[in-house]
């Protein structure tokens, strides 16, 4: 049963790494998807890294960056340098936990102010044609990958079908839409808003659920019978649909602020799951010994929450968790997909799929279906996958038999 | 000085005794329908009279569901009572305020029966042993370290052990640590909950010896709550009997187990498979 105590979230990882083929495949997928959605302007963007102009040289791609993708590639490079120190620790047999915690802290805080800010500021437009200008004598600039303007799209192309046009970093791999604008490039992009509102929205449950479920657990009685009847009624309601309410009240001046609204109420709407586990956790183990003994040494009630209760206790609700962001992204998609999720310019994988039926002539292009439609069911998929191996791997009722 | 029933404190002596617990009751409430109305109660501990002088080892013995362990528990106030008195050094613990008692609580410590639930399995064992002291600001930084390897080394263990992890260890060394952390805050009295009896026969004999040696050492006392006639013949200096929530015969050790007056006790000596020690 101790297989999985004392393991830091690496040794976790590499434990579902281990024992579960699907969930390490999913771990991989979703590795690739997060480093696309970090990275989203370095991979589809039409503004070069370097252009050479006559005789000056401007940096296009890095002036256009906003203060929310620095800090989120900051994040993303703590949290490597987290991981590197961990390994690192891991090695010595003393080490400051402390240090540890406040480090993975502010990894965290990081990450989760940069991922709020993601839509904050739009990029600015910018018409220029970079491609045609590095094509021209004296010019030559050095491009992402994929040379598309994730914002503004060209009339001219619209509809194209996916496959080969000709050229390698302006070809539509994956065809364009109604719009004219470039599939792949907006499902790179999209992938940004889908993951960080179902981290989000995930993390403000998360917070809620702990909160609400560990009062309830540790004082029990009637606070517990509380708690539980407002579970109750969170519980009947219908989540789809409130958030189209909200949606539909929210002023078209503000219209770039619905992601927020979503994550908020998605968050709002999510968190009786995890307060309910959290709950019943705490009820079976403040019956336990060591919680008596930390009474009996006379601990004080928030070392007995923090350090006795919820380290041991937290298990299902990490579980929980990495299904809830699944659901997070999935009621995102078909909010998008609806019409009163994310609109037009900022992509969405729902939106996408929206657009697969031209509502004018009713013909079904299957680029704009087939693709946000994989997306989306690969990130859901993975997500559930590896919610399922973590259950495996922290349950300690298989324990190291299952291994 | 045998008595059965017991209602009066006849063993009292001149000098007042360190723990003296009078009427104790702990009643735990049956409740049935959708409502939860309370039906009835559970008595498991029903009028329970002892006392336990500085330095002495009261044994409290009795089959399994008597409301040995409950009396343990409700003396720590780790269940709350019903009814009846404790009273430590003369203060009445029940009527303390939670600051009070917790500042009590470094006198009053408890080990228990199962030493695999009775250790957290996420904390090291330094922090197991540590925390309490740090709590109470006995001691912090290297000092703490440094205090913590020896109480682990003054239980047979090694100070290196402060690193690992509970369940790196085997049955009789967790025990080990629960003793460790129980006087980490050199408490005055120990409830011993049944500590031998989840442990094997060899390792058994081991701590109880360790436990006899830190009483001389520290001037401890012990409710030493087991079913093990055995077991309590070789360490305590009193035996009380209890039997369906109250306390049927105390006496000095060998009153009790070379003359028990009440059936009950009789039948448990009996019970025991050739306990002539």
């Amino acid at each position: 049963m101790y297989n999985s105590i004392g393991k830091n979230p690496i040794a976790l990882l590499k434990l579902i790494y281990q024992r579960n083929n699907f969930a390490a495949i999913s771990l991989g997928i979703l590795c690739v998807f997060s480093l696309l959605a970090i990275f989203a302007p370095f991979i589809a963007n039409h503004r070069p890294y370097v252009l050479v102009r006559q005789n000056s040289i401007e940096f296009p791609l890095f002036n256009m960056l906003r203060l929310s993708d620095w800090i989120l590639f900051i994040g993303f490079f703590l949290g490597l340098l987290t991981f590197w120190f961990c390994r690192s620790m891991q090695r010595k047999a003393k080490c400051s936990k402390r240090a540890t915690l406040y480090i993975y802290l502010g990894a965290v805080l990081l990450t989760f102010t940069a991922s709020l800010l993601i839509t904050l500021d739009r990029p600015t437009l910018d018409t220029t044609d970079y491609y045609a200008l590095s094509q021209s004598r004296d010019n030559w600039a050095i491009f992402a990958p994929l040379v598309h303007d994730p914002v503004t799209a060209n009339i001219a192309e619209r509809l194209k079908e996916p496959g080969w046009q000709g050229d390698l970093s302006t070809t539509n791999w994956l065809g364009t839409d109604g719009a004219g604008a470039d599939v792949c490039t907006r499902l790179i992009h999209a992938s940004r808003i889908a993951l960080s509102i179902g981290l989000i929205s995930t993390s403000i449950a998360l917070l809620l659920g702990v909160c609400v479920g560990s009062v309830m657990g540790y004082f029990g009685a009637w606070i517990d019978t509380l708690g539980m009847r407002i579970i109750e009624i969170f519980m009947a309601i219908p989540r789809l649909f409130l958030l189209l309410l909200v949606m539909a009240f929210i002023p078209p001046q503000f219209s770039s602020y619905t992601i927020y609204a979503m994550m908020i109420v998605i968050g709002l709407t999510s968190w009786m799951n995890c307060a309910r586990f959290v709950r019943a956790e705490f009820l079976k183990l403040r019956e336990l010994d060591y919680i008596c003994a930390a009474k009996a040494v006379g601990l004080p009630r928030r070392s007995i929450i923090f350090y006795h209760l919820l380290p041991n206790g937290i298990t299902p609700v990490l579980v929980d968790a990495s299904f809830s962001i699944a659901a997070a992204i999935l009621l995102e998609t078909s909010l998008s997909f609806l019409g009163f999720g994310i609109k037009p310019p900022d992509p969405s994988w729902g939106q996408m799929l929206a657009e697969a039926i031209d509502p004018s002539t009713g013909v079904f292009h299957w680029w704009l279906a087939f693709f946000p439609g994989v997306m989306i069911f690969l990130t859901v998929f993975s997500l559930n996958c590896i919610g399922d191996a973590l259950r495996d791997v922290l349950d300690s009722r298989f324990g190291d038999a299952a291994r | 000085m045998t008595q059965t029933g017991s209602k009066d404190n006849a063993t009292k002596t001149s000098k007042s005794p360190l723990l003296d617990v009078q009427d104790l009751c702990t009643f735990f409430p049956i409740r049935t329908g959708i409502l939860g109305r309370v039906t009835g109660h559970t008595k498991a501990v029903n009028g329970v009279n002892f006392h336990i002088n500085e330095g002495e080892t009261l044994g409290l013995v009795g089959e399994s569901g008597c409301g040995k362990t409950t009396v343990g528990r409700t003396i720590l106030k780790l269940i709350p009572a019903t009814s009846g008195k404790v009273l430590y050094k003369g203060v009445n613990l029940f009527e303390l305020s939670n600051s009070k008692m917790r500042s009590l609580r470094k006198e009053l410590q408890i080990i228990f029966q199962d030493p695999f639930g009775s250790l957290n399995p996420r904390m090291r064992v330094g922090k197991i042993v540590g925390e309490p002291m740090e709590v109470h600001k006995i001691a912090s930084g290297k000092e703490l370290q440094k205090r913590v390897g020896e109480l682990l080394v003054r239980c047979g263990l090694w100070a290196e052990a402060a690193d690992r992890y509970p369940h790196e260890f085997s049955g009789g060394q967790r025990q080990r640590i629960g003793i460790a952390r129980a006087l980490a805050l050199n408490p005055k009295l120990i409830v011993c909950d049944e500590p031998t009896s989840a442990l094997d026969v060899s390792v058994q004999s081991q701590i109880l010896n360790l436990l006899a040696d830190l009483q001389d050492e520290f001037g401890l006392s012990y409710l030493f709550i087991s079913h093990d006639m055995a077991v309590v013949h070789h360490i305590c200096d009193r035996i009380a009997v209890m039997y369906q929530g109250k306390i049927v015969e105390q006496g000095t050790r060998d009153e009790i187990i070379n003359n028990p007056q009440h059936p009950y006790t009789q039948k448990l000596l009996s019970a025991v498979p050739k306990a002539k020690v």
